[in-house]
């Protein structure tokens, strides 16, 4: 199992049970210095002199795996964890499931389940070889992890940084917000919007309902209107709210995976073939510039 | 610059077929060319026109993948190697990037290999990433920002909570958010135009895999696949603008996720 923040930690830990593990060992991905991790019974912290790659990694995870006979390799589904597993998995020739929500158990086997055709399905996988290489998803539901102090004993093992002619030179960090995710109310807007200005209506609505402002992906990646957290869906975040409001959302199931949990959805769309009202509790098909104003005012009569 | 670039033919995730039975009719659905491809693509045509060279596409699917093959090619590539083969079923990412590896393989060598970050179907992002370890090339991956000098290239990086700069040596292989450009415009006209050359069907003896080869690439099967159904009240409210805006109102009320 392997780690880059003790965050991930009980989503893994929780997978790792379920699977039915005996002896979990973690492996602390980063190359900054490892959290103490109190939840673990050893820890692996790589040492190297220069900063390890993805390739580097999953040279030195394959060793691992190898030289200690681990039968599932379980990393956490980041960017940087995609990165690593699949070149971990085709060095070992290990089977490969990405973005694993859950198992089940099928007769003597454990089937891996993720979500495929773009969120619309989930799908379950057996894996053919006894080497296991699985990337776990941070989205599923969090739940507590089982925290049993084990005094984690660190053990020190070596990587190599291969001469990959590959130099970082340049880090910025995006001021990334504190985001939506938590928000009890989210009022979302997508390409229905005309103008970048109009999005004064949308938070208009928002500050009356108490809501927060997301959106679809092409208002953040392409137009450049929206903050990236704002961003709801598959490459964004999902959410959860008691209140989902979607306005000029056409319902790509792209955004669809990111909000199909919350527990009580509204779509405003101008057309009624749009396949976000199969998707609502309650829709109105119509000019959001005429219905978005309207509801800002009955609600501020009341 | 030589440039080789991965395309997906893959189910549109937007038009799924489900029978009623509650089964997706994965074969009988919409199938289209993953859109970072897509854009892989664009980018490969980007850079040829500034520096020279040829752009050559790989994918790995049925015949009728290559209808959409050539609208790839229409955006400016000069081949398409479509591996084609009755016996290649459900194969998996180590299986295709397998395949891939022998058909790049064949017509090596490649400064740069450019690919999607994900698959719009499956968005695991694995094929290319195993394919640049099956080829022993460096991966740069999530590319927003493509730029080279001299003898280095420049990427710039998604990674979320950071851009990342980095600068790597050739050969390569890179994968593309949709984030870095705007496909061209494809007429059919220029779809028509594409030499019927242009378009070359390999099979898997072509590559030297054997059926027991291909068999041992495969290391994880589908079991199961299941929509998800979501049950909602899809109510439409109907009438004027400030009647449907005073029951809707009043139905959150009553739902109990507005107080005022």
């Amino acid at each position: 199992m392997c780690v880059e923040s003790s965050s991930q930690l009980g989503t893994l830990i929780n997978l790792a049970e379920e699977i039915g593990s005996d002896e979990v060992d973690c492996i602390w991905l980063n190359t900054k210095s490892a959290e103490p991790l109190m939840e673990v019974q050893r820890l692996l912290v790589f040492e190297s002199p220069s900063t390890l790659m993805p390739e580097d990694v999953a040279a030195a995870l394959s060793e691992l795996v190898a030289g200690r006979g681990y039968e599932v390799a379980l990393l956490p589904s980041t960017r940087n964890g995609r990165e690593i597993s699949p070149r971990l998995a085709a060095k070992l020739k290990a089977g490969y499931v990405d973005s694993v929500v859950g198992i089940d158990r099928r007769n003597s086997d454990i089937l891996f389940k993720r979500l495929s055709l773009g969120g619309a399905a989930v799908e379950r996988v057996r894996i053919r070889t006894s080497v296991k290489v699985i990337s776990v998803s941070l989205q599923a539901k969090a739940e507590e992890a089982h925290v049993v102090q084990r005094n984690a004993r660190y053990d020190h093992v070596p990587a190599e940084a291969a001469d990959l002619r590959k130099t970082i030179v340049e880090e910025k960090e995006r001021t990334l917000g504190a985001g939506i995710t938590g928000a009890e109310k989210i009022v979302a807007v997508g390409r229905g919007l005309k103008k970048k200005e109009d999005l004064a209506l949308i938070e208009e609505l928002a500050k009356t309902l108490g809501a927060a402002v997301g959106c679809t992906r092409p208002l953040t990646e392409d137009l450049k209107w929206c903050p990236a957290d704002a961003q709801i869906g598959l490459s964004g975040c999902t959410i959860r709210p008691k209140l989902y409001v979607g306005i000029g959302i056409s319902g790509q199931i792209q955004h669809i995976v990111g909000m199909r949990d919350s527990e009580v959805i509204v779509a405003i769309n101008n057309d009624k073939t749009a396949p976000i009202f199969q998707h609502a509790d309650y829709g109105i098909v119509g000019d959001l510039y005429a219905i978005v104003p309207e509801i800002v005012r009955q609600l501020k009569k009341n | 610059m030589r440039i080789a670039v991965l395309v997906k033919y893959c189910v549109d995730p937007a038009n799924l077929r489900v029978s009623s039975d509650g089964h997706i009719d994965v074969g009988g659905s919409l199938k289209k060319i993953s859109e970072s491809d897509l854009n892989a693509v664009e980018e490969a045509v980007r850079i040829r026109e500034v520096l020279g060279g040829s752009i050559h596409l790989y994918s790995l699917g049925p015949f009728e993948a290559s209808k959409l093959l050539r609208e790839a090619l229409a955006l400016g590539a000069d081949k398409a190697y479509l591996v084609a083969d009755l016996g290649i079923r459900n194969p998996d990412s180590f299986a295709t990037a397998y395949i891939l590896s022998k058909a790049v393989r064949k017509q090596e060598p490649y400064d740069l290999i450019l690919a999607g970050d994900g698959s719009e179907d499956n968005y695991s992002g694995a094929v290319a990433i195993m394919l640049a370890e099956l080829l022993g090339v460096p991966h740069v991956a999530y590319v927003i920002r493509l730029k080279f000098a001299e003898n280095t290239a420049r990427a710039e990086r998604n990674l979320e909570e950071k851009i990342q700069s980095i600068e790597f040596s050739l050969p390569a292989l890179v994968t593309v958010a949709p984030e870095i450009n705007q496909p061209r415009f494809v007429s059919l006209l220029q779809v028509m135009q594409v030499p019927r050359d242009a378009l070359i069907t390999l099979k898997l003896e072509d590559l030297g895999i054997s059926p027991e080869d291909y068999d041992q690439c495969l290391l994880r099967e589908q079991v199961e696949l299941t929509p998800i159904l979501t049950a909602r009240k899809n109510i439409i409210i109907e009438g004027d603008l400030s009647e449907t805006t005073r029951r809707l109102i009043e139905m959150l009320r009553t739902a109990g996720v507005i107080q005022t």
